[in-house]
């Protein structure tokens, strides 16, 4: 697995400069979820992006289905969010998101912290 | 005129994230209805600008929370949350002296047509008749409004009302415009 792991970065009063990485396979991108976080993905490249939300929860036995999301094309700027723990966490307390293709894609996860 | 932000809410469709210019300072700047959960984006180009934050709150008689941000040229940054009670203000967005409420319905109608969709979700306080939410903006004329517990108002005929839209609001100024874009953001919270 080459997935890359996102530093989730706080919004703050002061403002920060958000930091996006690029994405390097289509394993995706994961991230310390704790419910209050949103992933952005930006595409510069002239096709679209499907980034597909992985829930590894069970409802009696019963997988649910992974959301997916199509980032656009060329100035595609997507912010999504939030993800139930319980629903999207791995064991690890990871979100993962794949991606259908990763050239020209970069990665952000963000958590605006309840006042 | 102040110019009234769209808070967009971010969800797992995913939102689009499309910035819009600011209004210029000095014309009363850029507001938008802060709940404390949301957060501004602001995107600079070539020129280094100061974002200000308005406050209004003072904790133990001192003021304010006002703060500048410097943007550096090309940067883009996030800011917030902002807490209501010390970044917020009552601020009335629309008033006039010639609303009508219309018969029968809950439809208050104003003929300067001062209505924007940015009002929905805002109070209307209408003299003699009472304090409702607007509910839709029909058009620049035209609203409907409902009671704070959901119910929908039955209106009698009534003119030449006096009236007001207003709200409790954040604001943002920027000390420069060109190629600025700014938006704000709220993550809608779990579950929801």
């Amino acid at each position: 697995m080459t997935v890359v792991t996102l530093t989730v970065q706080d919004v703050a009063l002061a403002g920060i400069t958000p930091a996006y990485v690029a994405v390097t396979a289509t394993d995706g991108v994961q991230f310390l979820n704790d419910g209050n976080t949103f992933l952005q993905f930006k595409n510069t490249n002239g096709a679209t992006r499907t980034a597909t939300l992985v829930t590894p929860a069970t409802v009696r036995g019963v997988a649910i289905e992974n959301p997916t999301v199509v980032v656009p094309i060329t100035t595609g700027d997507k912010m999504i969010g939030p993800f139930a723990p319980e629903v999207f966490n791995d064991a690890a307390g990871m979100m993962v998101a794949t991606v259908s293709a990763f050239a020209d894609l970069t990665a952000g996860a963000f958590r605006v912290r309840p006042i | 005129m102040a110019g009234i932000l769209t808070v967009r809410e971010i969800d797992r469709d995913g939102v689009v994230v499309a910035l819009v210019t600011p209004t210029v300072t000095g014309s009363g700047g850029n507001l938008w209805p802060n709940r404390g959960e949301d957060f501004v984006e602001v995107r600079s180009a070539a020129t280094p600008f100061t974002l200000s934050v308005w406050g209004y709150g003072t904790i133990k008689g001192l003021d304010s929370m006002a703060r500048d941000i410097a943007v550096a040229a090309d940067e883009d940054r996030m800011l917030g949350p902002f807490s209501p009670e010390l970044f917020n203000a009552w601020t009335v967005l629309a008033s006039g002296v010639d609303g009508v409420t219309v018969v029968g319905t809950n439809t208050f109608t104003a003929a300067a047509g001062v209505f924007v969709a940015g009002h929905i979700g805002m109070v209307i306080d209408i003299t003699g008749v009472g304090k409702f939410k607007v509910a839709t903006v029909v058009g620049v004329t035209e609203i409907t409004v409902l009671c704070f517990d959901g119910t929908t108002p039955t209106f009698t005929a009534k003119a030449d009302l006096t009236y007001s839209v207003a709200d409790s609001m954040a604001k943002v100024t920027c000390a420069e415009t060109a190629g600025v874009t700014i938006g704000v953001f709220r993550i809608r919270k779990v579950g929801d």
